[in-house]
């Protein structure tokens, strides 16, 4: 493994990593958990966040088993040389989809919001060159991008909660729990929570990276995952209470109507443009994290010396699939698809397995040990 | 480094192409901001879209510099077309502009139009990407919307920051377009907007509001007067403050007015043999603003007195609103069916379907409590005997 200095991740580096990549992924398919369960969207939200964090925590200790050896050389030491590389394709697969996926949806979404008159490859293309520009730099370039990004995106998501105040009608979250019964606030976890996980996933390859705070990932990750939860939620109910859970329903991405509407004193306006420049910077992160896994696990499993050489075979892959992939009915497909198959498979099916086998391997390991003494 | 240098090139080389092909050019001098849109229906039934365009000269003039080229600050300009995009499209062959919709502050819709419904017309103003989510919605009364879009504001530059700034005096909140979609998609809530009114010389003036009936396309169904609409919001929460001048003891000179701040209002349902029965509390607290009645609201006897006065002279006009409401329009501003689903989730399916029904023959009790605070600047009445 090559360890140079931009190939490190610190703690708070992975904080922010997994808040950008939460908060620039999952924040416009809010709406769907809306769809479901409507004012009490807000309730499985909160559980689909607890559910994550429960997850990211379990596979941070899952990948603590081994820190030091990237997810493919785990997989292959755990599972034999053979099915070892068998068992990471999934995770190419969904990585890949995921990174198109997000490639069109930000193209799309510039394209009709700001850049009408542009074709949308080319504004493709520009995401695509800041991304492979970015990844070159190594994970650690990413996580100083981050650092930087990361507060900036914060801050400014606080204070879009406290401005909005005087359109918001608390009453239109009621009734709470009646209209939907918890079979359907637990339905509504489904478009949410597998997203969500999406990015803790991450974590299988992101650890490696992070050398003497390894051991802290899993804290990281917890708080990273929590506050993303709440701020999640804080959106949701705020979203409710100003559209109403009808209408909320309806719109195409509830955090930036929201941000839309806010109009203080006719002075205050406008303020989804900061929403939208800092959306922008968080995509080109999320897209790189992604391309940057891709390929370093991708030359691992083909034994390629220089990680970087596989960018240039990853990302064209990316830039045509979301190219190729039909307009707006994409997304529907994507997400049966990493709700009901990707994410089964990778984020809890695979896991599990390591995890059954690292133990056995541990177990056995150690009577190796004692009949050798 | 040699990578960095080829990678900038390669930026730098995208950049100057897409100067040539975007052509995304949004200066200001290229767009025509439209202020307030007008909808409305034509004689032959077609809907025709009215754009209030701001002349950005006309602004900047003003009338004693003369600076500017023109003395009209706006242009309306109208179109019909099958939909609000298609009269946009339309109207945009008449404008060396480009229509920019991100600044609109009113929708305004014609009488004629409202009255055949507005149910198919919601779409446009959500969907559009460009459009805006801050527009506030009005109805005219007796007159076609682009008859007030056209109108000179006295201090305004457009009539329809007039509207808005009418409602901020009023001390009435914003009804915007996706508050009246809101409660359009709420069950058990009928919307109702701000309505406008032409004066007799033909100046627009406040009226009122706008009752609407969604159960078939969103239609007209009436008006209320502006002493009913104070009420109205008052119920809603729409409003805070009003001013209120009554009789006393049925005599012409008797007369004394008060300005009503902290109005709160609580609707509590309940449910009992089957029967719904709503109570509705009203409390607020007044200064007096002027007497010219014998009593001295700085006794405390007199003062009491005034105060009965005044709660069953509200108490007994609200209800009459209610009566006219549900015997009339037939159709829930009042919230009533939202205030049971919350009070009553788990009954409320069994009344959700026939609200309507219901909420004609329900018994609503009105309870009044105003306060007067403050007898003003001087106590007793200042009069000649």
């Amino acid at each position: 493994m090559r360890s140079k200095g931009y190939m490190v991740l610190s703690g708070i580096q992975l904080f922010w990593l997994i808040q950008i990549i939460n908060w620039s992924l999952v924040f416009p398919f809010i709406k769907q958990v809306v769809v479901i369960s409507k004012q009490d969207a807000w309730i499985s939200i909160a559980l689909g966040g607890m559910a994550v964090a429960v997850f990211s925590y379990l596979l941070a200790r899952l990948r603590l088993y081994n820190p030091n050896q990237s997810l493919v050389q785990f997989c292959q030491r755990v599972l034999g040389r053979w099915f070892g590389r068998v068992v990471v394709l999934p995770y190419f697969i969904a990585w890949i989809l995921i990174c198109s996926m997000m490639l069109r949806y930000s193209g799309e979404f510039i394209h009709s919001t700001l850049l009408d008159r542009a074709p949308e490859w080319i504004i493709m293309l520009i995401i695509v060159i800041l991304m492979v520009f970015l990844t070159s730099g190594g994970i650690g370039g990413i996580g100083r991008f981050n650092d930087i990004v990361g507060p900036l995106f914060f801050a400014v998501i606080f204070a879009t909660f406290f401005l909005n105040m005087q359109n918001i009608r608390w009453g239109r979250l009621l009734p709470v729990y009646y209209d939907t019964g918890w079979l359907t606030i637990i339905k509504g976890t489904v478009p949410h929570a597998p997203l969500f996980a999406g990015g803790s996933m991450l974590l299988l390859v992101l650890i490696p990276f992070m050398n003497n705070e390894a051991k802290k990932a899993s804290a990281w990750s917890l708080r990273a995952v929590a506050l993303c939860s709440i701020t999640f939620v804080i959106i949701t109910v705020l979203g409710i209470s100003v559209f109403g859970p009808s209408m909320a329903a309806k719109m195409q991405d509830l955090y930036f109507s929201y941000s839309r509407s806010v109009d203080i004193m006719d002075f205050i306006q406008n303020i989804d443009t900061f929403i939208f420049s800092l959306w922008i910077f968080g995509i080109t992160s999320t897209l790189s994290i992604y391309l940057f896994v891709i390929s370093y696990e991708t030359a691992q499993w083909l034994r390629i010396e220089d990680w970087r050489v596989v960018i240039w075979i990853v990302t064209p892959i990316i830039f045509i699939t979301a190219l190729i992939s039909p307009v707006a009915t994409i997304f529907d497909l994507f997400f049966s698809l990493w709700n009901y198959v990707l994410f089964p498979v990778c984020g809890l099916l695979i896991p599990l397995i390591l995890w059954i086998a690292s133990i056995i391997q541990k177990a056995h390991n150690h009577q190796i040990k004692n009949v050798e003494e | 480094m040699r990578r960095l240098c080829k990678l900038w090139m390669l930026i730098l080389l995208l950049l100057s192409m897409m100067t040539g092909c975007t052509q995304n050019r949004r200066e200001p001098d290229r767009l025509a901001f439209d202020m307030g849109e007008g909808l409305d229906l034509t004689d032959d039934g077609k809907l025709e879209v009215s754009f209030q365009i701001a002349i950005p000269a006309g602004l900047s003039g003003g009338q004693d510099s003369g600076g500017g080229g023109t003395d009209k600050s706006f242009e309306l300009t109208s179109a019909t077309g099958i939909n609000v995009s298609d009269a946009m499209r339309n109207m945009q062959k008449k404008l060396s502009r480009e229509l920019f919709p991100g600044h609109r502050e009113v929708v305004v819709i014609g009488q004629p139009l409202a009255e055949k419904g507005i149910g198919h017309l919601l779409d446009q103003f959500v969907r559009n990407p460009r459009s805006e989510l801050r527009s506030k919605l009005f109805v005219v009364k007796d007159a076609q919307a682009k008859k007030i879009l056209s109108k000179k504001s006295v201090f305004e530059p457009y009539m329809s920051i007039a509207l808005k700034r009418q409602e901020d005096v009023l001390s009435l909140h914003y009804m915007y377009f996706r508050d009246f979609m809101a409660d359009t998609f709420t069950e058990g809530v009928h919307p109702s907007a701000p309505a406008i009114a032409l004066t007799a010389d033909s100046k627009p003036y406040y009226y009122g509001i706008a009752v609407f009936n969604k159960t078939n396309g969103l239609k007209l169904a009436g008006f209320l007067d502006d002493q009913e609409s104070v009420y109205t919001n008052w119920m809603t929460g729409r409003q805070s403050s009003f001013d209120y001048s009554l009789n006393i003891a049925g005599k012409e000179h008797d007369n004394i007015s008060l300005y009503f701040t902290n109005l709160e209002y609580r609707v509590h349902t309940r449910i009992v043999n089957k029967q719904i029965k709503v109570d509705l509390y009203l409390t607020g607290s007044g200064t007096v603003a002027e007497n010219n009645t014998n009593l001295n609201p700085a006794m405390r006897k007199e003062l009491r007195l005034l105060e009965n006065i005044i709660n069953s002279k509200i108490q007994k006009e609200v209800q009459q609103l209610i009566k006219k409401v549900q015997q009339q329009y037939h159709s829930d501003i009042f919230r009533f069916g939202e205030a049971l689903h919350y009070q009553h989730p788990r009954q409320w399916h069994k009344f959700k379907g026939r609200w309507d029904n219901y909420f004609s023959e329900l018994q609503v009790s009105v309870k009044v409590k105003m306060k007067c605070k403050t007898p003003g600047q001087v106590t007793a009445p200042v009069e000649l005997k």
